[in-house]
Order: structure tokens, then sequence, then C-alpha cells
């Protein structure tokens, strides 16, 4: 691939990226400081692209070892910065006092930048990028069987961090 | 579980639909399209010389290793006769033209720089000093507690002031727990602990703060402490960061982020 296409592609897949970052990291700072690294790794790599796997999925995956390696190199392995304070506290026990400040939307977004990471980046990828399970696994270069699990772990603590709030959508949905 | 297809979930997956994140600021596009264009952009300036170096590289080697099968052949060995005397091949390494590469950037000249020396004091820097042990009531700080506690005080923006003018008024102040906080868990108290350095921050406190900035070391909360600090030599050493495009974004979004915060 030429350099032109490269450059063209990657503009092109920037929006996206972005969108992916920010709900990987919950904050939209985080995610301009991960893309800033992520796209230094692009311009340094662009010709190990060969244009046998997406654009987006090549650029994705270095969007995601970037975001390891800043949890690694904080040592804040389990939670965003946004997402350490607390700020969930209470979510699930206390949903109507939550809803009266907050948008039940912000709370579900925070809920899922709030996943462990590789739960997170899996339901990130299938939920909102859509991918299959098999297509998030290649791109976090993990098993398609281990892409499954975290998949299926994430959506159990959701299932049970957003409870209050399923029950709601149920009775929407009946009526 | 493992090779089962997760079964619908239709409540969940329409929370998930619903799930609304900060809006990005289009600035912010603007600023990742131009780190984009450097970046790409750079690796092309190099390849020119990059290339020459290899290339000259090799067609030295070639010419060594040519000499030296035409030259300076080893003496054969006998298996049983005797032992001949052990020459060592000595390899003129000035024969080999040093590649050209880019020149360093202010910022990669200043980390690889030994770290100019401080004063004593820096290596303690709130070491206890018996004359000078005024401190107001209730602000010791020496206890992690006490710490945050004071951290809570300057998060809070009715009490900020209150607390970090008692710290600016104390004689001995707490700057070795202060930089213990900016690995704090919680990104309040770290930009706390960040701002409150800057309220103490003298010239030995900016070299260690600096020290933190070139080896990557709470990066983004040494930064947030420069930004707060009147020192000229935090001044001088930002607009290094500045200048750095490895760097600059990150700069700019602790200022975004410290602007959030107080």
């Amino acid at each position: 691939m030429d350099r032109e296409t490269f450059d063209r592609l990657m503009l092109a897949t920037l929006p996206a990226a972005q969108r992916f970052a920010v709900r990987l990291t919950g904050s939209p700072a985080a995610a301009e400081d991960l893309l800033h690294d992520a796209l230094v790794r692009a311009a340094s790599r662009w010709r190990t692209f060969r244009g046998a796997a997406s654009f987006k999925a090549w650029f994705f995956q270095i969007v995601v070892n970037a975001f390891r390696d800043q949890l690694r190199r904080s040592g804040r392995g389990r939670e965003t910065e946004t997402l350490e304070d607390g700020a969930l506290t209470g979510a699930a026990t206390d949903p109507a006092a939550q809803v009266a400040g907050d948008e039940i939307s912000a709370i579900v977004a925070r809920h899922v930048s709030a996943l462990p990471p590789r739960q997170r980046e899996v339901l990130v990828l299938v939920a909102y990028e859509k991918l299959t399970p098999g297509e998030a696994a290649r791109v976090l270069g993990i098993s398609e069987s281990s892409a499954r699990a975290s998949l299926h772990f994430a959506r159990e603590r959701l299932r049970r961090d957003l409870a209050p709030y399923l029950g709601d959508v149920r009775r929407e949905r009946s009526t | 579980m493992n090779d089962r297809p997760e079964p619908p979930d239709e409540p969940l997956d329409e929370l998930l639909r619903r799930a609304e994140w900060p809006a990005i600021d289009p600035a912010a596009e603007r600023r990742l399209r131009r780190t984009w264009r450097q970046a790409f952009e750079r690796p092309q300036r190099l390849l020119w010389p990059a290339g020459l170096a290899a290339a000259a590289a090799a067609l030295a080697c070639a010419a060594v290793a040519g000499w030296w099968v035409m030259h300076g052949r080893a003496p054969g060995r006998v298996a049983n006769g005797p032992r001949g005397l052990e020459v060592q091949t000595v390899v003129a390494l000035d024969l080999i033209p040093r590649g050209e590469t880019r020149k360093p950037t202010p910022f990669e000249r200043l980390i690889v720089t030994p770290p100019r020396p401080l004063p004593a004091a820096a290596t303690t820097l709130s070491a206890p000093s018996p004359e000078r042990s005024v401190k107001p009531p209730g602000l010791a700080l020496r206890k992690a507690e006490d710490v945050s506690r004071f951290l809570e005080r300057v998060v809070d923006a009715s009490t900020r002031a209150d607390a970090l003018r008692e710290l600016r008024g104390m004689d001995d102040p707490p700057v070795d727990a202060l930089l213990a906080q900016l690995n704090n868990p919680h990104v309040e108290r770290r930009f706390a602990a960040a701002r409150a350095l800057g309220e103490v921050c003298r010239p030995e406190v900016v070299e260690v703060l600096w020290r933190m900035v070139a080896r990557d070391v709470h990066r983004r909360e040494a930064l947030a402490a420069l930004t707060q600090c009147h020192e000229p030599q935090a001044g001088r050493y930002l607009a290094i960061v500045n200048d750095d495009p490895s760097l600059e974004s990150q700069l700019r979004s602790v200022r975004d982020q410290m602007k959030r915060y107080f």
C-alpha cells in the first residue's frame, strides 16, 4: 500500500478511533492521550500493514496495545482515571438518586468504561464496533474462546451492576 | 460457556445502545490530525540519511572483511602440533563511518544529560530542621491520613484556598509526602498533590519533578505540578516539553485536566 492511501485511510478512521478510545478510557482527555501514542506508533509501523486485514482492525489493535501499555505504565490496571474515584459507588444500590442527577445513558457508559480492561476491550469491540467475537479476538491478539469468555463475564457484570435499570427497560418494553 | 454464542439479552443490549460517553471536543480531532501529520512525515524525512548511513556501513564492513580475508588470515592450527601464539584481531572501528541520524530534540538532549547536582536538601526534600519546625496546628502532614485529609481540602473548592495558604505558610512543607501522593489511586488526589506541589516548588523540587517527567515516572502528574509552579526553571522545562512532538499533546491534556479540577 502506498503512503498516500495509508494516510487517507488513517484520517478516515480517526473519528471512529476517537469514539473507540473514549469508550475504552471513559474520558475524552485520556482518549486523546491514548490516540496520540497510537498515532505515533502507527506512523512508525505503517509498512507492516499489508492490506490483508481491515485497516480499522489493524489500527484498533495498535490502540489497544497503547491502552494496555498506558495501564501498565500507570500501574492502574483495573480502572480508568475518571472512574477511579468512587463515581460508581451506589449506582447499583440507589438508581433513583443516580438518575436524578445523571442520565441513564451516562451511567451505562460509566459502567462499561469501568469494566476490567480485557472485558471492556471485548465488549466495546463487539457491542459498539459490531465485530464478531472471533474478529475481536484477532484485534486483541487472544483466542476466540478467551474473547467469548471475557464477553460473557462483561455482560454478567453489567447485568448485575445495571440490574435496577434493566427492570425499567423491561417495564418500558412491556408497555 | 466459551464456545456457545452469547444468548441475546434484549434489555441489556437496549441499555448498551443507550450508553453515551462524554462528547468529543472537535478541537481534539484537529490536534490529533496535526499529531498524525507530524508523526507520519517525520520518518519520510529520516529515510534518506538513514538509508545512506546503512549503505555506507555495509560497504565499510564489506571492505574490512575483504581486506581481512586477503591479508589478515589467521594462522591455521595443527591438531597435534605446538600451539601457535594467540593473535587477537584488531578491528579498526574508527574506519567505519558513523551513521547520520536526526539531531536529538531539546527534550532528548536534556534527558541524556546527567542531572544537575542538587543541594544536599534535595535528596531528602523535607528533612526536618528543628530550628524551623513551626507548623500551623492541624497541618503537620507527616501521617498518611493527615496528607489525605489535606488533599481532600485541596480537592474541595470551598476549602482549597485555606489549605493552600496553610501549606505556603509552612517553613518545612512536606514535599516528600506530596510527591508520594502523585501515585495516589484517586486521580483527583493525585492532581491535588500536583496542585499543592506547585505552591511549594523550590528549585530542587522542580528538578525532582523534571526527572520524573524525563524518566516517565508519573509523568502526567509531574507535568501537572510543573504547570502550577512559578519557578522560572519550571517554565523553561515546560517550554521544552511543549516543543517536543511526543510530549506536547500530553502537556495539553494535563493542562485541560488541571483546569477541570481547579
